[in-house]
């Protein structure tokens, strides 16, 4: 039974963590950048008006309790199901990494949302005046060499282990594990790289907000990328010692690191009280 | 260090990042040895097109005030603080201003000038 207890505590916790406690750290940011930052001052930062940027709040409010209902529905009924026992505990390894992916969609919308709202800062961007850093941004600057080559190194560890684990033997589900972790790091590279060498995303964010979010992003890659390598060596070793039982524990606790390690590291990099909003103000007063 | 430019001053964008960096190397913003931000990034930070700024490098690597280093990037030129105060536009300048008074005082034409001039520059 305590195998059971874990998983509940595991579900429990993904549930209040990313359904209730991370979208509740956003909304108190938003409200607190409504309240200090008013859109009559600070025009710049309400592209698309201060009415729908409130309705996003809400969307996003509205989302997240839906999914905090609907997670608590679902916790309810595995326990009350496995005390029955209706089912069992290896029956349900589907069940977080589903629901994650359900959890995953505000902030998904929230990102959406953020490059959109960019895309317009842009296009009405009307000032004739541009800066630019004259030194060359590298990616060193933002993650260190350990925590890089952590990255990488991880990355063909979990592919050793997991050929190993089928005796060198490249399956379909082998190839399909290894395709999903190039895939994903692939995207880290590439978004790294637009990061890196792109355009800036918001056309008024001052060089230094420029620097520490690029840096918190960098952090955040990097964390997320060593972690689906621990996650699939993880996977494949239950599979291997047919340790199904604690699969859906490790599927929840993923979901959780990787939210901590994303969100959770984002928001705890990058503070409202240190960034520069005046960049967003509509008017700069004279000083005379 | 920051650089600033303006898309409505009448200067051209070249121009005004040519003197810019000239006046970070000068006012010691930048040292030699220090290296510069690639064309590609520079342009997209200022939201320019890249010849622009490839326009600018070339002329700053003319006046050694910047080298190139082929893959390794842009550099600021070891004698980069001597060279930016050199003025090339007041040089030359003076230059074709003595050169115009020597052929108007021999007799010669502003149209013979002009054709001569074009065919020179034209034939090197």
């Amino acid at each position: 039974m305590w195998i059971e207890l874990i998983f509940f505590s595991a579900f429990f916790s993904q549930i209040w963590l990313i359904s209730y406690h991370y979208p509740n750290r956003i909304l108190q940011r938003m409200d607190y950048i409504f309240e200090h930052y008013p859109a009559d001052k600070y025009a710049k930062l309400y592209p698309k008006g201060y009415e729908k940027t409130v309705a996003g709040k809400t969307l996003y409010k509205l989302l997240n309790i839906a999914f905090l209902i609907i997670g608590l529905v679902i916790f309810v009924s595995i326990v009350v199901a496995i005390h029955l026992g209706k089912i069992q505990l290896r029956d349900m390894n589907f069940v977080p990494f589903a629901y994650g992916m359900l959890q995953a969609i505000p902030f998904l919308l929230l990102e959406v949302s953020a490059i959109k709202q960019f895309k317009l800062m842009r296009s009405i961007n009307s000032e004739s005046k541009r800066h630019a850093d004259l030194s060359p941004r590298n990616v060193f600057n933002y993650v260190s060499a350990t925590r890089l080559f952590s990255a990488i190194i991880m990355f063909f560890v979990c592919i050793y282990i997991m050929l190993s684990l089928n005796d060198f033997h490249l399956s379909s589900d082998i190839s399909v594990l290894i395709g999903s972790m190039l895939l994903c790091n692939g995207l880290f590279v590439g978004l790294g790289y637009v990061l890196l060498r792109g355009k800036k995303l918001d056309p008024h964010q001052s060089s230094k907000d420029r620097r520490i979010m690029t840096s918190a992003v960098f952090r955040s890659y990097t964390s997320v990328s060593i972690l689906v390598s621990v996650f699939f060596i993880i996977n494949r070793c239950t599979e291997h010692y047919s340790i199904y039982n604690w699969e859906p524990i490790f599927n929840s606790l993923y979901w959780q690191s990787v939210v901590l390690l994303s969100t959770g590291a984002m928001l705890k990099l990058t503070t409202p009280k240190e960034v520069n909003f005046e960049v967003y103000r509509t008017s700069i007063p004279s000083n005379s | 260090m920051q650089i600033t430019i303006d898309m409505d001053d009448p200067v051209p964008i070249f121009s005004q990042l040519v003197a810019q960096i000239k006046q970070a190397v000068a006012a010691n913003k930048v040292n030699p040895g220090d290296p510069l931000p690639s064309i590609r990034q520079l342009a997209n930070d200022l939201e320019v097109n890249s010849k622009t700024v490839s326009k600018a490098y070339k002329l700053l690597e003319r006046d050694a005030v910047i080298q190139s280093r082929g893959y390794r990037g842009t550099f600021v030129h070891p004698d980069a603080k001597e060279n930016c105060q050199v003025d090339l536009k007041a040089w030359i300048t003076s230059e074709f201003e003595e050169l115009i008074k020597k052929m108007k005082e021999a007799g010669v034409t502003d149209s013979e000038m002009r054709i001569t001039f074009s065919n020179v520059l034209n034939n090197n």
